[in-house]
């Protein structure tokens, strides 16, 4: 399929020198505990919660507006404590969604509204459909596809997911213009 | 900025998917990522023409594999995660302590530590259900019986031996001719042929009991047994005294699914619940039905993503996509649209179009005389005992009926191969002597290109009607599997029917 | 794998046990004492003989990959066969078995018979309430009496259903503004979804006694000829407050519904036959040596028999019946209270399958299944109702 063109504010965004593109709207929290690895892009009013624990997402990510990606807790009978997330490459976490997972593989597609509970692992090229809470602790296993509340397996990926994923994050990030380039 | 990244279409929606379908060799339209290509047939396979193989389970919670013995015995459940029996979600162990006396000195308490399990989702625990803390962290949950597995147990040495008499019996009748004949059963009832015939196909059980009755080698094999007992309905069923005068409290009375799940004891109440072992998954193969040979074959580790083998015909064929099309699609008029053709392949290609009519033409010439690479490899071995592999044709209903006809461009587009490094090597693909017909590419940009169609749609189309058509893509396949055998790559043109829906009539 | 799957070929490999229920479909493997899976049956379109084969094949791939996690090669199946069913589904049902999964064998075992399997029995007057329907069958040592077939949809849980529905429209919601107001005026009670209305159904409703099954009937013709009609209503199970999905709206289920809605079961039709009539007319059907027999070993399977107070109420009407009505009582008289009901050793709903799999777990399996060898010579399927195979029985010689 064929992404549209995704027009942004030039003034709005920062590129750094690995290809990261991080709106000033957003929330980065923590920063020094924050790595994004490349080619990513962070959008408005996005808030990444680096403040709790180090979050690292490696490449050709996408974080939608309103997105909430927040290092999971564990609670010990002397007091709660934090840990890392991790994010792999090519992920794409959809508009308005809440990240409290351990960790996030590659591939993986999270769609709008979506609650990923904490500690809960998103494996390898996994689908989240929109609007789904994904329960605590929950194992997402390879090639699925999960909805609902609470979510359950609803069907599976295609076996060449990987590249479709890796196609869909190059075109976003190829998509992805400045307002003043763009023009029909 | 907001609305610009709501309407981010899924990489996986079916629906947008869809749009684009390729036609399977059975017959039915496919997208292409569901679509397999057999490179010893050359042809397409979707999942109907192929055969999926079991081949290896595990757990989807804890990710580790199981023997396909183990899981057999263990019913495809894991033996260490369990599932809510309320809201199915995977039960969490937690760690608790109690107080235990000490063995030493049983007046003094000593904190020990004991599991529990846990819903993270509606919260039930196992302590709900009366069932005391183990004092492992797994694998100490006592597991349901079905309700009278012995009697269940006894029924089934029964009527096992009932028919291996039975199959002893039909053995010897065999040599000494057919000395029972049903004939005499239906006299003995008088009853008609039909009835006979159903004595035939019915469970050993009946004829068998003649017999003892008749005092005829009376249980040789099988074990003696009581038929169940039948008891008054009295005892049987009665209403509930307090029916009448109890309150319900609902979610103490369970929904059919959560009756459904747990088989052994099935739950009417909450207090009747229990503990529901993790069902296994499986990693599946595919082989093509026609050669036998293996389309698709992931690794062994659950948590993998590679493949063995992967003839995905996503990798192989030629991906066709609608880049843009007419935004005014008039019924009667001609629309103009862009297809980005992409090479998923190692090897640069040639892709042509044709129309349906040339198509068929084409199909035509080519069955007089069958071009080379479809003969099958004589070291093909069957692999069962008796093996018949049939494609079975897609029904009608199933094909797809295009309301405009596709003005295909003339002339080959030639397509570099896919190169992985392109993104960090600004030179792009070697096309220099590459000259596009400005009419038929629109742009090209490594292993894409933009081309040209436009189609006339039906007069008779109503609005909001999508608008298909159809076209056959026809591309120069390099098979690299043969290149192993025969030194030289072989190379073939393999011709598949697209079909496209280009939105909504306007 | 390979290593694996060599033992699986030479160890026993067990047969898959397949019923096509109305309502629901039940899967699992031969020797098990329950199924593994039970699922909901899709809408079979059984006029249709393309759409037909998909659906089962569909439904045949989830069961293998999804449920039973096994390879169909080469595997032998056993089917749950109503003897007076679609023959359309049974010959699609072996067409995608055998060349789409390419199973060793089909074996059709005749369902009405598998309750009694596993009673160890071979006399029994069977009576199956599914979804759609109940049907009566006596079996007389292994032979099904098919003059005495008897069916009626009136005791089916989807005429139930519709009762239910039906009667839920005059029960009260309470939205989350706090207003009160009838169901059939309140487009948030979405009611018109089934789901909701099957769940009221199974959780919440039952079957009275006889006498004040009467009365409800009565109520329900005319309420105004029915004496101490308050005092009556006053005794009536609680309400219950069901909380809707949708829009936090309560929805009020009177006792009247939960008890009421049943009486669809048992009410007369409009030949004026009931359940229990036509049970009656089933032994009677059969010749009078046999009826003593039957009347002791009375059977009941199918999901629609687990509401509560279902059997009960039945044989109070059958004894109602054969007191108050002379045709009865003439014929049945005598055996008045000698009826007697077995308990079939796993739950109701999935009785007939697990005789099934005791069935399918035995040497029969190997002598009187149908192979895909025979499939594939005949292209048909064997049925006791097509003439090749209704003629006295030729067991060593396929039909031509």
């Amino acid at each position: 399929m064929e992404l549209p063109v995704i027009p942004f504010n030039k003034e709005e965004y920062i590129e750094t020198a690995s290809g990261n593109r991080v709106s000033r709207q957003s929330v980065l929290c923590g920063s020094q505990n924050i790595i994004l690895n490349g080619k990513n892009i962070v959008q408005g009013e996005a808030i990444i919660r680096g403040d709790l624990a180090n979050v690292r997402v490696g490449r050709h990510c996408i974080i939608s507006p309103k997105s909430v990606i927040r290092p999971p807790f564990k609670k010990f009978s002397n007091g709660v404590a934090f840990f890392p997330l991790q994010i792999g490459d090519h992920v794409y976490i959809g508009e308005g969604s809440i990240i409290n997972a351990a960790v996030v593989n590659s591939y993986v597609y999270i769609g709008k509204n979506v609650v990923i509970g904490r500690r809960s692992v998103l494996k390898d090229c996994c689908m989240i459909e929109d609007n789904t809470v994904v329960p605590p602790e929950t194992i997402v296993p390879t090639f699925s596809r999960y909805g609902g509340s609470p979510a359950r397996k609803i069907g599976e990926l295609p076996e060449c997911a990987q590249d479709m994923m890796m196609e869909f994050t190059k075109s976003y990030y190829r998509n992805f213009m400045p307002v003043k380039e763009y023009k029909q | 900025m907001a609305s610009a990244a709501a309407s981010i279409p899924c990489p996986f929606d079916e629906a947008l998917l869809s749009r684009v379908q390729y036609t399977c060799s059975c017959g039915a339209p496919q997208t292409l990522s569901r679509l397999y290509f057999c490179r010893h047939c050359w042809a397409p396979r979707c999942g109907y023409c192929v055969s999926h193989e079991v081949d290896s389970h595990y757990c989807p919670h804890c990710l580790e594999n199981m023997p396909s013995a183990e899981a057999r015995l263990k019913k495809n459940r894991c033996g260490n995660c369990f599932d809510c029996p309320v809201c199915a979600h995977n039960l969490s162990t937690r760690a608790t302590s109690t107080p235990v006396p000490r063995p030493d000195d049983p007046s003094q308490l000593v904190a020990k530590k004991v599991f529990y399990l846990v819903c993270a989702f509606c919260h039930w625990t196992s302590r709900d259900i009366g069932l005391p803390d183990q004092a492992v962290a797994s694998g100490a949950w006592p597991d349901l019986e079905p309700h009278q597995a012995a009697r269940l147990a006894q029924i089934q040495e029964h009527y096992r031996g009932l028919a291996q008499r039975e199959k002893l019996e039909k053995e010897s009748r065999r040599f000494l001719g057919r000395k029972l004949s049903y004939m005499q059963l239906s006299d003995k009832y008088g009853v008609s042929s039909a009835v006979a015939r159903k004595r035939a196909g019915l469970p050993p059980a009946a004829r068998s009991q003649l017999e003892t009755a008749s005092g005829a080698e009376a249980g040789r094999n099988a074990v003696e047994l009581a038929p169940s007992p039948a008891v008054a309905i009295e005892e049987v069923e009665v209403l509930p005294e307090d029916l009448f005068t109890r309150p319900v409290v609902l979610s103490d009375v369970m929904a059919l699914p959560a009756r459904l799940s747990l088989l052994e004891q099935p739950p009417v109440m909450a207090r009747d619940l229990y503990l529901k072992h993790k069902h296994l998954m499986i990693k599946r193969s595919q082989r093509c039905r026609e050669c036998e040979h293996n389309l698709c074959k992931p690794e062994y580790n659950p948590s993998s993503i590679k493949f063995k083998i992967q003839l995905a015909a996503f990798y192989h064929v030629p991906e066709v996509v609608i880049y843009r099309v007419d935004p005014v699609r008039k019924p009667g008029t001609t629309v103009r649209f862009i297809l980005k053709i992409v090479n998923p392949t190692q090897h640069p290609t040639q892709v042509e179009f044709l129309s349906m009519g040339q198509y068929q033409a084409a199909r035509q010439s080519l069955e007089g005389a069958p071009a080379g690479p479809p003969e099958i490899s004589p070291d093909k071995k069957p692999l069962g005992l008796i093996r018949h592999t049939m494609l079975v044709k897609a029904g009608e209903a199933q094909q797809i009926v295009a309301n405009a006809q596709c003005l295909v461009p003339v002339g080959q587009v030639h397509l570099p191969q896919r190169d992985d490094a392109a993104e960090y090597d600004d030179t792009g693909p070697d096309i220099k002597n590459v000259v596009d017909d400005e009419k038929i590419v629109a742009w090209r940009k490594d292993n894409r290109v933009g081309v040209h169609f436009s189609a006339r749609i039906d007069s008779d189309v109503t609005p909001n009607t999508p608008i298909m058509t159809s076209m056959a893509l026809k591309f120069l396949y390099t098979n690299t599997i043969s290149a192993l055998e025969q030194k030289e790559a072989q190379t073939a043109e393999i011709m598949i029917p697209v079909h496209l829906n280009l939105g909504p009539a306007s | 794998m390979p290593f694996y799957e060599g033992i699986g070929l030479i160890a026993e490999k067990n047969a898959v046990v397949i019923e096509l229920g109305s309502a629901f479909t039940k899967v699992g493997y031969a020797g098990e004492a329950t199924p593994r899976a039970i699922l909901p049956t899709p809408e079979l379109p059984l006029d249709d003989e393309e759409a037909l084969y998909d659906t089962l094949f569909e439904l045949i791939h989830r069961v293998y990959f999804k449920h039973l996690l096994v390879n169909p090669r080469d595997r032998r199946v056993v089917i749950l066969d109503p003897l007076i069913g679609p023959v359309s589904l049974k010959r699609a049902l072996a067409r995608v078995l055998f060349q789409h999964f390419e199973a060793l064998s089909v074996l059709f075992a005749p369902s009405v018979l598998m309750p009694l399997v596993t009673l160890g029995r071979a006399t029994g007057l069977v009576l199956d309430a599914g979804r759609e329907e109940a049907v009566i069958l006596p079996v007389y040592e292994g032979v099904p009496v098919l003059k005495a077939w008897k069916a009626t949809p009136l005791a089916g849980s989807k005429a139930m259903q519709a009762e239910v529905g039906r009667l839920l429209q005059a029960c009260t919601v309470k939205t989350n503004d706090g207003q009160i107001q009838p169901v059939a005026e309140a487009p948030q009670a979405q009611l018109a979804d089934d789901t909701i209305v099957e769940d009221i159904q199974i959780r919440l409703c039952f079957v009275t006694d006889l006498e004040r099954g009467l009365q409800l009937q009565k109520i329900r013709k005319d309420a105004s000829q029915v004496s101490g009609l308050s005092s009556f209503l006053k005794k009536t199970v609680p309400a219950v407050t069901y909380p809707l999905p949708a829009g936090h709206t309560l929805l009020y289920v009177d006792g009247m519904t939960r008890e009421s809605a049943a009486e669809v079961m048992f009410e007369p039709d409009e030949d004026g036959r009931t359940l229990a009539s036509l049970l009656l007319d089933a032994i009677i059907a059969c010749p009078i040596d046999m009826r003593r027999e039957l009347v002791e070993n009375v059977v009941i399977v199918g999901g629609t028999s687990m509401m509560v107070g279902f059997k009960a109420r039945l044989f109070q009407e059958i004894k109602h019946l054969i007191k108050e009505e002379n045709y009865y009582q003439e014929k049945m008289g005598v055996l008045v209270d000698q009826f007697k009901l077995h308990v079939t050793p796993t739950q109701a709903n999935f009785a007939s399958w697990t005789g099934a799999s005791i069935f399918g777990a035995t040497d029969a399996i190997s002598t009187r299944s149908f192979t895909r060898e025979m499939f594939l010579k005949e292209k048909i399927i064997p049925d006791w109702s097509d003439f090749r195979f209704n003629q006295l029985y030729v067991e060593e010689k396929p039909p031509t």
